[in-house]
């Protein structure tokens, strides 16, 4: 009964939850914000460049990009994916050991995500690819930086629902709504890496 | 039990393990794209394939993952408006810095 009065004082002129609505304009912004940042990357990715790195290639996408340890990092964050629904599914059904287990691994594969985002830029860094080396480098960094920065809010979001599962009163009530809006951005992020994988890393220049 | 019921009943969606099969179909289609970027015989049309399967997979995750085939039609409708907005802003910037070289430079 508190539940769902709770719920009821929640419910906007549309019917629906506001946060989740709320939510879902957050998430529609995104979509503009990230529509953006690639269009920046698409316009400068072929743009002409003199600097090499030490072996004398030239710092294109084509000499850069590691497909394959990308596609490693892709498999993990469509796993937390995976992980993340059924994190909403134990939350929404009151089975809480299981929806801590899922939070805890859905954190666990975003920072591996986070990890091999850490080595692959340390990898371009080492090659004397950065921000400033050309337009390339920029957008990229811009790009897949700022993705990478979602991922990160994203752990912070659900380490703090994870932490705040095991006070005495757990959740609360509305335990399903809180996670399941943790995991509608958690899928957002990943839908971002779905099309950012496609565009920046199969789709050769 | 009455609690639990109630509870269950706020889970719109799918089974465990339907979200374990879907999972393995998302990777499925992960693994053919690496294999088709991959593929000489297909280059010519790698671009179209990847689109499709990149899109299939947005798809499922969005409709199944986020629930937008199961909730309220008014966030399907949000966020399709919002994608296609954000899908015109990236087609006209890069159309335009495309067609005029001049202003990247």
């Amino acid at each position: 009964m508190a539940a769902a009065a709770q719920i009821e004082h929640h419910a906007s002129s549309t019917g629906t939850d506001n946060r989740k609505l709320l939510m879902w304009i957050f998430l529609g912004s995104e979509c503009l914000f990230f529509g953006s940042l690639l269009a920046t990357y698409l316009i400068f990715k072929g743009e002409p460049t003199t600097a090499t790195n030490d072996h004398g290639l030239l710092m294109i996408p084509a000499n850069l990009l590691d497909i394959p340890l990308t596609s490693q990092s892709t498999f993990v964050l469509l796993m937390s994916s995976l992980t993340m629904v059924l994190a909403v599914y134990g939350a929404q059904t009151n089975r809480l050991k299981m929806m801590k287990l899922w939070l805890l691994a859905t954190i666990v594969l975003g920072l591996i995500f986070i990890g091999y985002q850490v080595f692959e830029f340390t990898t371009f860094g080492n090659e004397g690819l950065n921000p400033s080396t050309n337009q390339f480098g920029a957008s990229f960094f811009l790009l897949t930086g700022f993705h990478g920065v979602h991922v990160g809010i994203g752990v912070l979001y659900l380490g703090s629902l994870l932490l705040a599962s095991f006070r005495r009163t757990g959740l609360g009530p509305e335990a399903g709504v809180h996670v399941e809006l943790a995991g509608l951005y958690w899928h957002f992020v990943d839908i971002v890496w779905i099309v950012l994988f496609t565009v920046i890393y199969l789709i050769p220049a | 039990m009455a609690s639990e019921a109630e509870h269950q009943e706020e889970h719109h969606g799918l089974q465990p393990m339907q979200y374990v099969k879907i999972g393995v179909l998302l990777t499925a289609i992960t693994v053919v794209e690496l294999g088709v970027s991959y593929w000489e015989a297909v280059s010519h049309m790698l671009l179209p394939i990847l689109f499709v399967l990149s899109g299939i997979k947005f798809a499922i995750v969005v409709a199944l993952f986020m629930h937008l085939k199961f909730d309220n039609p008014l966030f399907t409708r949000l966020f399709l408006m919002s994608f296609v907005l954000g899908s015109v802003v990236l087609t006209m910037l890069t159309a335009l810095f495309w067609t005029d070289a001049t202003l990247t430079n």
